[in-house]
């Protein structure tokens, strides 16, 4: 771990020193190379698979915001970089303090991003008050959560009232940095006006941030609890998603704008990732943790498409056209898609497989879980709809555009590691 | 043996700083109340550190107060902004 940390620093001092251009291919290398170095522990966080896998679910998203964003200045750079490596410090974490303050590091200063390129106050201002929201109510929740348990620590759980109140005061703190239904509103503000590769890193990269954290916490004590029969403590969150997924199907069916389809999206998405919660650990703490992995790369691939067709312009489905000229774009897209919809060979058919396998055989009576499960499907395969929208688009003749062989070969990577996912999915625990 | 007393004192707290997060429109009184949250968090760390001696809740009371600072740095950055251009710090003017 002592060497990621010190890739992870080296990484943040290039943004910082170089000037923009190199830095970001500098930086980008130091953030790729960071995870494989990822084993032993240095106090509270520790290294392993779990890790590296989160590391690259928080690290490969944010490559492609670091590289391609439009207006190369050394500010956005340095914030970009800086936060992607506080990102990947939360999977590391084993500690219940420690994961909440590298995930606040994370989500609250991701508010300043929102202002680059439109200097938009207004959506710095929503993201920064639900932040502020949700981080009040997490660090609350942990004073209540540990004047029960009188430990951080994830394995060591004191059932008390105490206890029961913290834990769900910082499930309420997840439903508002997940976007989940009714907390939803800002997303979808955020995700279909701010500039293109913030929409792209803010949705990729510090929402998988913020899935590992609840895989981590799933891991911890709500495992602990669920293990002792408070089920019911899952069962607002578990209602809460389900119509979290109505919404982001019914955002999606009914929009026309790209930016917007992405944005109900990743809202749905968030709420089918919500649904493993039902299980007790190890099963709902690996099926979340491969969700974030799956969904990071794929949803980060769809803005990308619009961030190559448009730049960090308002992207109509129309200009998504263009993709076709570029035969890995088309074929990045695509993937991507295919495997947001979660249609197999892609890694997000797993993840939702694995998904409704931890709902229906989790602590939650069965006909409560069946229910909510068929809900779930059903208005999944209703997205479809929407996504069908953005593959038509993209596979229609359009405008030419210049062969760039390093976004190309990154986004054929990207596509390649969806389908390898598929055939070997990764059920690892932290 | 649970905090009872200590909680009962900082829940009163903690209900008046959601309520100023959610309902206010007005920065300054926005970070009023996330203010209000980090004191009836770090009253609970402190009252279990004292109670228990574990300095792990001190240690966390610190770590809520950096956090909360930034997120306050962020939002007098905020206020500044709109101070500046829209002389108001009325989220919604």
């Amino acid at each position: 771990m002592i060497v990621t940390a010190a890739l992870l620093v080296l990484s943040v001092l290039s943004s910082l020193l170089l000037e923009p251009r190199r830095a970001s291919y500098l930086s980008s290398a130091l953030l790729l190379l960071a995870p494989a170095f990822a084993y032993g522990s240095i106090g509270s966080l520790s290294g392993g698979p779990y890790t590296i896998m989160g590391m690259y679910a928080v690290i490969l998203p944010a490559i492609l915001s670091i590289l391609f964003f439009k207006e190369k200045d050394k500010f956005t750079l340095f914030l970009l970089t800086v936060l992607t490596a506080s990102a990947s410090l939360v999977p590391a974490s084993r500690n219940l303090l420690i994961l909440i303050m590298s995930l606040e590091a994370v989500s609250v200063t991701a508010a300043a991003l929102t202002f680059y390129h439109y200097k938009n106050m207004r959506l710095t201002l929503i993201y920064a008050i639900f932040s502020v929201l949700a981080a009040a109510l997490m660090f609350f929740g942990l004073a209540i959560y540990y004047s029960g348990s009188l430990s951080f620590s994830l394995t060591k759980v004191r059932v008390t009232l105490s206890t029961l109140i913290g834990v769900e005061l910082m499930l309420a703190a997840f439903i508002i940095k997940l976007a989940l239904f009714p907390a939803h509103f800002w997303a979808v503000d955020v995700y279909s006006r701010s500039a293109t590769s913030v929409a792209l890193y803010l949705s990729s990269t510090v929402k998988a941030a913020a899935l590992f954290a609840l895989s981590i916490f799933a891991f911890g004590p709500l495992g602990a609890l669920l293990n002792q029969g408070y089920w019911e403590l899952v069962a607002v969150p578990l209602v809460l998603a389900t119509a979290t997924v109505i919404v982001g199907a019914v955002g999606m069916i009914s929009n026309e704008e790209l930016r917007k389809i992405l944005a109900y999206s990743s809202i749905a998405h968030s709420g089918f990732a919500a649904l493993a919660l039902a299980s007790p650990p190890p099963l709902s703490s690996a099926a979340i943790a491969f969700y974030a992995l799956a969904y990071s790369i794929a949803n980060s691939l769809a803005f990308y498409g619009c961030l190559y067709s448009k730049g960090e312009e308002e992207c109509s489905l129309n200009e998504l056209a263009a993709l076709r000229s570029r035969p890995a774009m088309v074929f990045g897209f695509v993937t991507a898609i295919i495997s947001l919809i979660g249609i197999p060979p892609t890694a997000g058919f797993d993840a939702k497989l694995f998904s409704l396998i931890a709902l229906l055989f989790g602590k939650v009576p069965v006909a409560f879980s069946t229910v909510l499960a068929i809900i779930a499907t059903v208005f999944t395969a209703a997205a479809a709809y929407g996504y069908a929208k953005l593959l038509f688009a993209s596979t229609k003749p359009g405008r030419s555009m210049v062969r760039e062989l390093l976004p190309e070969a990154i986004v054929a990577v990207y596509a390649f590691l969806l389908i390898i996912l598929f055939f070997k999915p990764l059920l690892l625990t932290p | 043996m649970e905090l009872g007393a200590t909680i009962w004192i900082t829940l009163p707290l903690a209900v008046i700083a959601l309520y100023g997060i959610a309902a206010r429109r007005n920065i300054v009184r926005i970070m009023m109340s996330l203010e209000l949250m980090a004191i009836a968090s770090i009253t609970v760390m402190g009252a279990v550190s004292s109670s228990w001696w574990r300095p792990k809740g001190e240690v966390m009371g610190m770590m809520v107060l950096v956090a909360i600072s930034v997120e306050s740095a962020i939002l007098i950055a905020i206020a500044t902004y709109l101070a500046l251009k829209k002389e108001s710090l009325d989220i919604r003017g």
